[in-house]
């Protein structure tokens, strides 16, 4: 099994014992959490486990909390070259109580920069997580652990506010972003559990079913949230990393968009390019899980009614999950054309990194060093 | 048979059903005329108090307006509040042999707040369709409106109604309960429909037409402006398919079908593509689920055609269509009139793959409203009045 080489932009971590992050805690709220069994770090679902039942370490330790294991059993035999780390799934800031949502969020980032970022092991990268809900002191969590050279993005996931991520109540958020030249990211999840938000249009998802398969309707909110309130064109270098909803979506939706960039105009200042311009600039989506449809000719005929849609693709696999994609099926199921884009360089390129050929060059040289 | 349609010209005597044509009511006065006296009096009459005040608004709004520009296109979006109206604006100029009522906002106003005021407007509005509407144009017919904020009362107005043989769906309206359609506290409806052979129809904007509607627009709530919820009414249809689906509505009630209109067209292959994979992995949680959700859709699902999706070029369009093998089995006809974006058959028909136009402008109607079946065009044209 190796495959193309791959820059994979979602990949789950987790700490092995709880007490890894606590201890980052302030005394206050370790006191608090300790007094609960289990500490509540997670927001409540009743979904069972996502994770592939052989990620699990010796003596049931959580799926994606060793390395070794991340690195044995993904990163070698899959020809990994840029993994970047995505915590699991980072809901955990949407908790109901913002300041331990805030601190705990607080401790996951110590803790992944001291855990994970300080292997030796230049593959790894990661993402500054946000405990969305207090958008002041979010901000100031990007511009604490800005400029650490594996953090490559800032991540959002919990949604408490019922807001799309394009919101001007997120504006803060934006504005350090984009201060600090880093790319948000969006994964989706976490509108379904982060009460009062509506995790669906038009009523609830009733089953976990329900759920993944219209995760697509929250992504494509956020994504019109952030053209409709100008996020774009306040914050002229900032990009945005849409993740794991697939990409099925993606030409309708652009063709709605533009279809309605007249009455857009009428109702906000903001809209200054046609919308699928700004998405083919500024916004990348990653693939998993990617559609497979009736037959690779439908799927792959659907994409190219979008223009230049092998310049927004980047892959991503979602291990150690029960529907990660496998790069090698992936590659399948795209034109060769696309290849090099997708698999590496849109993500290098989007993350400020050399594509892979110059990266390969630039390992030659260190090796002959 | 070729028809002068105002700028369009019919270019055939392909026989044209519109599936969703929404009348309304000009004052509310005139759906409260057939409320007793009790609620008469309780709603009060407009009017009564300076400013148009003194009574309580059974239509409450969406909160989303349309930000039309002054004076452009105010006569196409003018609300159809009379029988002859319509008959000047649709079937004068050909747009349509035949039209099924479908209620403008005014139908989502069985989403306020009070379940039993609810009620009473869904049973005035049917008496009122039944009364003004179809006895005055044989080429009409209508769909009732059901209160589903009280199931066991919308199935007995379904039992009720629906013996008119004109009466050819059941209208959801607004969405009172903030419940996505396929819930299992709906299924009485369901029960009621399937009993009387009538399919469910579901239009986008039942969340966002009454402002009571616990359910929100987008997912993680409303959007700041009217084009994001326009741009956005697929999310809900898409909900809605997808719970009718996996919530088992139609294995319980084998004959049943349902027609979604308002979010354009191409919302359906990646959410069945996407149904289709989820159903592989996690089918343990819906056991009663024996078949895969495309086929599912494909057997009992319907898709109004309004508003058209808008590509960039026909071409694209074609492509995108194509990507869903026979999207012409699933798709009717349906003009949105008298929205601003409201479809006519000729632009439809311009950018249809070809040999589709027929299934899609007549033939699925007619299967999916079996109650239109048999009603020759033709002849109904010669007895128009």
């Amino acid at each position: 099994m190796a495959g193309p080489a791959l820059f994979d932009c979602d990949i789950h971590h987790n700490w092995k014992a709880e007490e890894d992050v606590l201890h980052y805690l302030p005394r206050r709220w370790r006191d608090s959490l300790h007094s609960m069994s289990p500490p509540m770090m997670w927001l409540q679902q009743s979904f069972g486990t996502n994770a592939r039942l052989d990620s699990f370490g010796a003596g049931g330790s959580p799926p994606g909390s060793s390395y070794e294991m991340l690195r044995t059993q993904y990163l070698d035999p899959f020809n990994v070259r840029k993994a970047k780390l995505s915590f699991y799934i980072g809901q955990n800031g949407g908790l109901v109580n913002p300041y331990l949502a805030d601190a705990l969020v607080r401790a996951m980032n110590d803790w992944n920069r001291d855990y994970w970022l300080s292997i030796d092991d230049d593959r790894l990268i990661s993402v500054i997580l946000l405990a969305t809900q207090d958008p002041v002191q979010a901000a100031a969590e990007i511009r604490r652990l800005a400029g650490h050279p594996k953090l490559v993005e800032v991540l959002l996931v919990p949604n408490p506010l019922g807001k799309p991520f394009g919101h001007p109540i997120y504006d803060p958020i934006h504005a350090a972003a984009a201060e600090v030249g880093l790319p948000l990211g969006i994964h989706i999840g976490g509108e379904g559990f982060a009460r009062p938000t509506l995790n669906v249009a038009g009523g609830q998802a009733n089953c976990k079913l329900d759920f993944l398969a219209l995760q697509i309707e929250p992504m494509m909110h956020h994504l019109l949230s952030f053209i409709v309130h100008g996020v774009f064109e306040r914050y002229p270098a900032l990009k945005l990393m849409l993740i794991e909803m697939g990409l099925a979506w993606l030409p309708a939706f652009a063709w709605k968009l533009d279809a309605m960039v007249d009455v857009l105009r009428r109702e906000t200042d903001w809209v200054k390019r046609l919308p699928s311009d700004y998405i083919r600039e500024r916004v990348r989506l990653t693939t998993q899980p990617m559609e497979a449809g009736p037959s690779r000719r439908h799927m792959v005929e659907l994409l190219e009614t979008f223009d230049g849609i092998e310049d927004v693709l980047c892959y991503a696999s979602d291990y150690p999950h029960w529907d990660a994609d496998n790069s090698v099926v992936i590659a399948s199921r795209v034109p060769k054309a696309w290849h090099a884009k997708l698999f590496y360089d849109n993500a290098a390129a989007f993350y400020g990194m050399p594509p892979l050929a110059e990266a390969d060059a630039g390992a030659r040289v260190d090796a002959d060093a | 048979m070729t028809l002068e349609a105002g700028s369009e010209t019919r270019v055939d005597a392909q026989p044209i059903i519109d599936s969703c044509v929404q009348h309304g009511w000009r004052d509310q006065q005139e759906i409260t005329a057939y409320m007793s006296p009790g609620w008469r009096e309780y709603l009060g009459r407009p009017g009564l108090l300076p400013n148009g005040g003194g009574a309580i608004s059974i239509a409450v709004g969406s909160a989303y307006k349309f930000p039309a520009r002054p004076g452009v296109g105010r006569e196409a979006i003018r609300a159809i509040t009379d029988p002859a109206d319509l008959r000047t604006r649709l079937f004068d100029r050909g747009l349509a042999d035949h039209a099924v009522l479908g209620f403008d906002e005014g139908g989502f106003a069985t989403a306020l707040i009070n379940p039993y005021l609810a009620l009473e407007i869904a049973r005035a509005a049917n008496a009122w369709t039944l009364e003004k509407w179809l006895p005055a144009d044989p080429r009409l017919f209508a769909l009732m409106l059901v209160p589903t904020q009280i199931p066991t009362e919308a199935a007995a107005e379904i039992r009720r109604v629906g013996l008119s043989p004109r009466i050819v769906g059941v209208f959801l309206g607004g969405n009172g309960l903030g419940k996505s359609f396929g819930h299992p506290c709906y299924h009485p409806i369901y029960e009621a429909a399937a009993e009387m052979g009538l399919p469910i129809v579901i239009k986008a904007g039942g969340e966002a037409a009454v402002i009571d509607s616990p359910a929100s627009v987008g997912a993680m709530g409303d959007p700041a402006t009217y084009a994001e919820a326009r741009i956005m009414e697929s999310h809900s249809l898409m909900t809605h398919a997808t719970s009718l689906i996996t919530q088992g509505v139609f294995e319980r009630f084998p004959s049943l079908k349902a027609l979604l209109l308002g979010g354009g067209v191409l919302w359906v292959p990646p959410l069945l593509w996407r149904l289709d994979e989820k159903y592989k992995g996690l089918s343990r949680e819906i056991p009663w689920v024996r078949r895969l959700p495309s086929e599912i859709f494909r057997t009992h699902i319907r898709v109004g055609t309004y508003p058209f999706d808008k590509a960039p070029t026909p071409a694209l369009l074609g492509k995108a269509l194509r990507v869903f093998d026979h999207i012409e089995d699933i798709l009717c006809y349906a003009s949105g009139v008298p929205s601003w974006d409201a479809d006519e058959p000729a632009m439809l028909t311009r950018q249809l793959p070809e040999g589709t136009v027929p299934a899609i402008l007549s033939g699925n109607a007619t299967a999916l409203f079996p109650r239109m079946q048999g009603v020759s065009c033709t002849a109904l044209h010669s007895v128009s009045p």
